[in-house]
């Protein structure tokens, strides 16, 4: 069974006034595993956590939620800055159905800095932030987990390591969509990818293909250009 | 010399004449003549080098003395029988720093790129030093990616390949120009990278690469901020570097073969819902559009210290100037009703109209990023949004009738939840009413100009200061067109008992708030469907 999955999706966004094409009449159902998201450009990557998360709804088709999609973890705008990492934790204690009491304490056992927790996030090191954030993400049952961040961090392995461990503890089973911000834990914890490019969406087994492929579209197109143009008889 | 015709020896004093009187451009024609004619003839040769040797040093020399144009013509001179030595080219370039117009420079630069010193490492440096100074053009994205073949790495040369992809290529939007050039960067140290797993020796390399992309970068600024932490970027998506140097943090290299241990673990190391709640059950609608309200609540309150009081304060002094405006305008009463506690109504009735609408407009404003949220829709931060006028004005409102009964200018309502209910259309109209036009300012960005007519015909016309009744009965008739007189007239009518308007029709009310709710629900849902932007 897939958590989530499209069917005869088709989506198109606009960036800088012009209208991008993403997926093309696509059926597709996420595996469940750990899956690096890659796409031939960012603006589809980006587009697609997006169309996952809903913030932003296809044309046409539709998308079958069948379990509990997290929000695109390492993404901080969703946290308002200027509140309290308390009034943080409620909010999200709301959002996400769990229990507010239950939340607060299980991040005061976690979060390195817990006498933060009452002042405004906005004073904070955006380390503490990033953390605060992270650890809340391991409260709700998410059965799609949206990681676009990095997890491991270099102010404190040993955060990373801890949090790696509950990380993965709690996503056995579920589906894990890891953006490679970082190609080294990606291609650690990612067997395969999630491909979008030229309107469909694939799964790949070629993980070290689909990261070389990442975002290589303008790359591509300029190495084309330079060739048409033929630099090596050019003339200054 | 004496095995030479006349006519070439003629021709050989000329350019010996020539030579010594400075004209180094009829000399040399002269003399590249003379030596492809007689190529056995020494004289004519020595004359020949030791021409190249004088003009190759007056380059110089006028180079140092900023005399470029005269330099270049005979730069041209020698360059074209490939005579213009590669010290003199050196010479030329470091004096043409001197150069303030960095078009002009790269002018020269190219003329001398397009000699034989073009592969020259010192010259497509100072190449691509001008060419993030000068309009991207796809000739300088040319020039940035030869330099990057000269010199890989050169932080100019990425600069100018940012901008170009930047600004002047639009069409290359489906990629951040970060992108590309951290994908040059990654590409070249992967390629010095390969084989060594040693983290020492991974280390030293980028080390010198940090070295050889920080030369002649400025080492204050801006500019050297950026060069540095688009390297650590660089070397951070091959390599993750420990910066804490704590006693007993493992090595890189262990770090790494801990956390594959953790993820290749099948059973992990410790349970994580030994301390990590797991609920069921998804949040109630009301509780989660309440929580958002508070966000946007704390969000204009942080900035002050005295924020919340602010948050108050503003909007009673705006409900408290329009309830003056009935003051000059009635006697003692309105229709027999106290015109304070009928001023108070009116602004609070018309003020969650208005803020409610501009709320719902704004299509969340503040809120927009909770969207980002799977669980958060675009309707949610729209209603927690115009949900702040009915709690804000409905406080103020309260407080003030509360003051005014207080100071015997007003009486306890007659039906106060008549007045609640009144209060509640005055809201749905206001947010259906935003939430239409969110959605025609999303097909049409100047409703929005359009809109602040609007807003101001519908205040002018909603019986802030006046009811329907002593309007001429054409006049009213076109006015209770308007939905909102009808609300505040049946505000008024549950409150006071010395008032019951006549004109006044719940009906009327109920229908068109059922159809503008139905119509601004529809809109919306069509909005979401439409193409969304993305920001990259």
């Amino acid at each position: 069974m897939s958590f989530l999955s499209f069917k005869n999706l088709s989506l198109s966004v606009r960036h800088e006034l012009r209208m991008k094409r993403v997926l093309t009449s696509q059926s597709f159902e996420f595996p469940i595993g750990y899956f690096a998201l890659t796409a031939e450009n960012r603006l589809f990557s980006r587009a697609l956590i997006e169309l996952i998360c809903r913030k932003i709804a296809p044309q046409s088709g539709h998308i079958i939620r069948r379990g509990r999609i997290s929000w695109p973890l390492g993404h901080a705008a969703p946290f308002s800055a200027v509140v309290t990492g308390k009034q943080a934790v409620s909010h999200i204690s709301v959002l996400y159905g769990v229990s507010r009491q239950q939340t607060f304490k299980f991040v005061k056992e976690n979060f390195s800095h817990p006498e933060l927790l009452h002042t405004p996030m906005q004073k904070w090191q955006a380390r503490d932030r990033s953390e605060l954030l992270l650890w809340l993400a391991l409260v709700p049952d998410f059965d799609v987990m949206i990681v676009d961040t990095s997890l491991v961090f270099t102010h404190s392995t040993s955060f990373s390591k801890r949090y790696l461990e509950l990380f993965m503890e709690k996503t056995r089973g579920k589906t894990v969509l890891i953006s490679p911000n970082q190609a080294r834990f990606t291609k650690l914890i990612c067997k395969s990818a999630i491909h979008v490019s030229e309107g469909k969406i694939s799964v790949n087994a070629d993980l070290e293909w689909a990261l070389k492929n990442n975002n290589l579209v303008t790359l591509q197109k300029e190495l084309a250009q330079e060739e048409d143009t033929n630099l090596d008889t050019l003339e200054f | 010399m004496s095995n030479l015709s006349h006519e070439i020896k003629v021709e050989f004093r000329k350019a010996q004449t020539a030579a010594r009187t400075k004209q180094y451009d009829l000399a040399f024609s002269s003399a590249v003549d003379l030596k492809t004619l007689n190529p056995n003839a020494p004289d004519i040769q020595k004359f020949y080098k030791a021409l190249v040797r004088i003009i190759n040093a007056q380059i110089q020399s006028l180079s140092n003395t900023q005399g470029f144009r005269k330099a270049f013509s005979l730069i041209d001179l020698l360059a074209a029988e490939g005579e213009l030595s590669s010290s003199t080219a050196k010479v030329v370039v470091e004096n043409l720093r001197t150069l303030d117009n960095a078009h002009k420079r790269l002018t020269y630069l190219k003329s001398i790129a397009a000699h034989e010193v073009s592969e020259a490492e010192f010259l497509w440096s100072e190449i691509a030093e001008c060419l993030p100074e000068i309009p991207t053009t796809i000739e300088i994205f040319n020039l940035a990616r030869k330099t990057l073949r000269v010199i890989p790495g050169n932080y100019h040369a990425l600069t100018a390949l940012e901008l170009y992809v930047d600004q002047a290529n639009p069409d290359k939007n489906d990629a951040s120009a970060d992108h590309v050039i951290s994908n040059i960067r990654v590409a070249q140290l992967e390629q010095r990278l390969d084989g060594i797993s040693d983290y020492p020796d991974r280390k030293k390399i980028y080390d010198a690469y940090r070295t050889e992309t920080l030369k002649g970068v400025p080492t204050k600024g801006l500019v050297y901020t950026k060069a540095v932490l688009s390297i650590e970027k660089t070397i951070g998506h091959l390599e993750y570097t420990l910066t804490d140097e704590a006693p007993g943090i493992p090595k890189p290299e262990e770090f790494w073969t801990d956390l594959q241990n953790i993820i290749t673990s099948d059973q992990g190391t410790q349970p994580a819902t030994a301390s990590s709640p797991r609920h069921d059950g998804r949040g109630i609608w009301l509780k989660k559009v309440a929580s958002l309200f508070l966000q946007s609540a704390n969000r204009e309150a942080s900035n002050d210290r005295i924020g919340y009081l602010w948050l108050l304060v503003d909007p009673m002094f705006h409900v408290c100037v329009i309830c003056a405006i009935p003051f000059f305008l009635h006697d003692e009463t309105v229709q027999d009703m106290p015109v304070l506690p009928f001023g108070i109504i009116g602004a609070c009735l018309w003020m969650v109209f208005r803020v409610a609408s501009v709320g719902a407009m704004s299509g969340g404003g503040a809120l927009k990023p909770q969207l980002e949220h799977p669980c958060v829709s675009q309707f949610d931060i729209i209603i927690a949004r115009a949900l702040h006028a009915l709690i804000i004005y409905t406080l103020i409102g309260s407080c003030l009738m509360a003051a005014a009964i207080t100071f015997g200018y007003g009486d306890l309502p007659q039906n106060l939840l008549g007045v609640v209910v009144a209060l509640f259309c005055a809201w749905f109209l206001g947010t259906s009413y935003g939430t239409i036009a969110f959605c025609l300012i999303e097909s049409y960005a100047g409703f929005r100009r359009i809109n602040g007519f609007i807003l101001r015909f519908l205040g002018l016309t909603s019986g802030l200061f006046y009811t329907s009744e002593q309007l001429p009965e054409e006049v009213a008739h076109i006015l209770l067109l308007n939905p909102l007189l009808h609300v505040i007239q049946i505000a008024r009518s549950f409150w006071f008992h010395e008032y019951s308007s006549k004109d006044a029709s719940p009906t009327y009310v109920s229908v068109f708030v059922g159809l503008i709710i139905l119509v601004s629900l529809f809109a919306l849902l069509r909005t979401l469907k439409k193409p969304a932007k993305v920001r990259v």
